[in-house]
Order: C-alpha cells, then structure tokens, then sequence
C-alpha cells in the first residue's frame, strides 16, 4: 500500500487519461498509422528521463494494458516499441542531459525511430515502407514532445519523486 | 505547496487545450470528408455487381440485396460498426455489434457498401471487433482484371494498403481497381479493394488507396463460410 502511495497514482492516472484523451482528440486531425503523434509513448518517455524504474513501469504497464485491452494489438505488439523506447532513453539520459532542449529533441528523435523501427518489425514486411512513410510523424512527435514536455515539467511537483537524474 | 498549484493549473491548461481539440474536429473529421468520396466507390462496386441498382440508398436490407448474387455462397451476418477507436495509433479497427452468439468468428471478412472493410480479429459473444483493411494486420488476396493475382497487406499509412507479394508476374500501374479473388474463404470474388496510387519498384513499395469512409458508423455484412454439409 505505502509503494502504490509513493508511485502517486491520482497523479500518474490524470496524466494518463489526458495523455489517452490526447490521442484520440488528435487522431482525426493528424491521422493514424506512422505519421501519427503517440501522445502516451511521449508521456512514457518524459517519465523515463526523469523518474524512478517503478513509476515508469506502472505507467508503461498501465498504457500497454489499455492499448491490449481496448483494441486489437497482442501484448507483443504494444510492449516490444514501448519496452524499446524506454530502454533506450533510460541508458542515454546518464550520457544526454534531457533538461537542454535540444539534446531532448534528439533524445525523443531516436526514441521515436526505435519504436517506429519495433513497429514495423512486429509485421511480416518490416521494411515494405520507404523513408518517407513515418517521418512526418518524427518531426511531429518531436514537436508534440517540446510542447507536452514543458506541461508536464510544470506537473512535476505532483509527482514528488520525479527529477531529473543528475 | 505554490509549485503544486502551477502542477495543477498545468494540467488543468492540458485538459482545455484536449477539449479544444475535440471541438476542432468538427472541422476537420476525415470521416466526415470520405463520406462524400465513399459514395464514389459505392457507385464503381455496384457496377461490380449490378449497374441498374446503383443508385439506391443502401440501408442493411439495401446492402443484403446489393450483394445478394455476388457472395459466393457465403452466409452475410448484418452487423453495424461501432465508432470505438483503437487505443494504439498505429491501429485500426472498430467494434462490430455481433459476437459468437449470431455467428461470428475470427478471420471472417466483413464487407460494406464500399467493398472490402477488414477481417474479424477478436470476438466476444455479443461484439466483435474488426480490422480495418489498412491495419498492418490485414491480409487478403486480390486480382487485377488481365493482369493477375497477389497477395495485399494493410499500412503502412492510414487509409492505404501496399502489396505483399504476387502469384503471377504482374505489374501495377496507377490507377488499377485491386478487388478480391475468392477462394481464400474470407471474401468471393470480385470485392473492391482499393485502387493503385502509386505504382513503384519494388512491388512492396507500392500505395493502394484504400476506400474511404470505412470508419464511420455504416452497415456491413460478416461473411461466414457456410457449414460442411450446407448447401452453398
């Protein structure tokens, strides 16, 4: 019970359903497939650079859940560029300082390809698309990631234990 | 405590920037667009099936009757879509308001009055949920009238589908009618597809447009092989 108070659920739920209302609110400006902005994988992403692992599991658990339970993805498909994503801010935010913005932007760039390249990879013609097909969605995700950022870095005090690392 | 109230104005500013963004929607809803286009595609699949009905409203019994010589065999189960999006935006399904209990099951083509919709992916006893044929999931064989057959796989963008592989040496060009070639026991014969968009080397790389207006809540047909025995 003191872990799940620690992990401030009331907190990570409210950034949740605005991160899932996001997405939907965005889906028939923008679109879907590659181009689309995953709003809840930029709210993981922002977690990971600044938060403890069980807080950035519990909120990567509790997307991957929705994601498996409200639509028609295997558990495979939605933890494989989730998981990689994380994996790959949680080892570069020691070497990349994520509070420059610049070095954020490249931060959540490489990120986003992982979990665009994971994606592709889960299906039977991985490399089917061409360069084009998704970079749309980069320069928007990391658009969408300055501006969702910056909010979020404001909700920070909410979630006493989120800092950044160094 | 000051810096917990800028948290919470922060979200609260996230909060009315989502709700502006659902009202701007309205303006913007590509579903609202396509309808206009689907009813395009409607007219090209009647021609497929029968010219002189083309210009009928097609409600459910409008679209049982539309298909009613053209399935092959295959046992129609109306069903409506429900708009219920996909929580992974890479995705794209809906809910179909039919489950096991009428008949439904996994894999089974789902038709409307534009041609191919998707496949049946899960299905609970009174809903089911379906693939849209633009979801990376999606598989079907198809023909080109005298060119030949192959294999399509939705994606990778929204609205669009792209060739998996060929069954005989064909070549696309832009603008030829993709429609299903039965006999894989999800969908009969002569199904659209979708339409060339872009013709390139090699095959994989190529776009097929997918009909519109697939998304909204429309009518569609679940197509159920009938049972050993059954009369076709």
């Amino acid at each position: 019970m003191t872990a799940l108070r620690g992990l401030r659920p009331v907190a990570c739920l409210a950034i949740l359903v605005l991160a899932f209302a996001t997405q939907l609110a965005l889906d028939p400006l923008l679109g879907g497939g590659p181009d689309a902005v995953d709003v809840p994988l930029l709210v993981l992403l922002w977690f990971a650079s600044i938060d403890r692992w069980p807080r950035v599991l519990a909120v990567g658990g509790a997307i991957a859940l929705a994601r498996v339970l409200v639509g028609a993805s295997s558990a495979v498909s939605v933890a494989l560029p989730l998981g990689i994503a994380v994996l790959w801010v949680r080892a570069a935010r020691h070497t990349i300082d994520p509070r420059e913005l610049g070095r954020r932007a490249a931060l959540v760039l490489v990120a986003l390809s992982l979990a665009n390249l994971a994606h592709r990879l889960r299906w039977s013609t991985p490399w089917a698309g061409t360069l084009d097909d998704g970079a749309t969605g980069l320069v928007l995700g990391i658009l969408s990631a300055l501006m969702l950022f910056a909010i979020l870095d404001q909700a920070r005090p909410l979630l006493r234990s989120a800092d950044y690392p160094m | 405590m000051r810096s917990r109230q800028s948290g919470q104005w922060a979200l609260l500013s996230w909060a009315v920037l989502v709700l502006i963004s659902f009202g701007a929607q309205r303006f913007a809803d590509p579903a609202r667009r396509g309808r206009d286009e689907a009813e395009g595609w409607r007219l090209l699949q009647a021609r497929f099936i029968d010219e002189a009905r083309s210009e009928r409203t097609l409600a459910r019994e409008d679209l049982f009757s539309l298909y009613e010589e053209g399935l092959d065999g295959f046992r129609p189960i109306a069903a409506r879509l429900l708009p219920v999006p996909d929580l992974s935006p890479q995705r794209h399904g809906a809910l179909l308001d039919r489950g096991s209990d009428d008949g439904v099951e996994v894999g089974q083509g789902v038709i409307g009055r534009t041609g191919v919709i998707g496949l049946v992916a899960e299905v609970a006893p009174r809903r089911s949920r379906v693939l849209f044929s633009d979801d990376p999931n999606f598989r079907a064989s198809f023909r080109i009238e005298g060119k030949g057959r192959g294999m399509v796989a939705g994606g990778p963008g929204r609205g669009e589908l792209h060739p998996l592989l060929r069954f005989d040496r064909l070549e696309l060009a832009e603008g030829d009618l993709l429609v299903t070639s039965g006999g894989d026991g999800r969908f009969p014969r002569s199904l659209v597809i979708g339409v060339v968009r872009s013709a390139r080397l090699p095959l994989e790389a190529s776009r097929i447009a997918s009909p519109p207006g697939s998304a909204d809540g429309q009518e569609v047909l679940v197509l159920a092989l009938p049972a050993l025995g059954e009369k076709r």
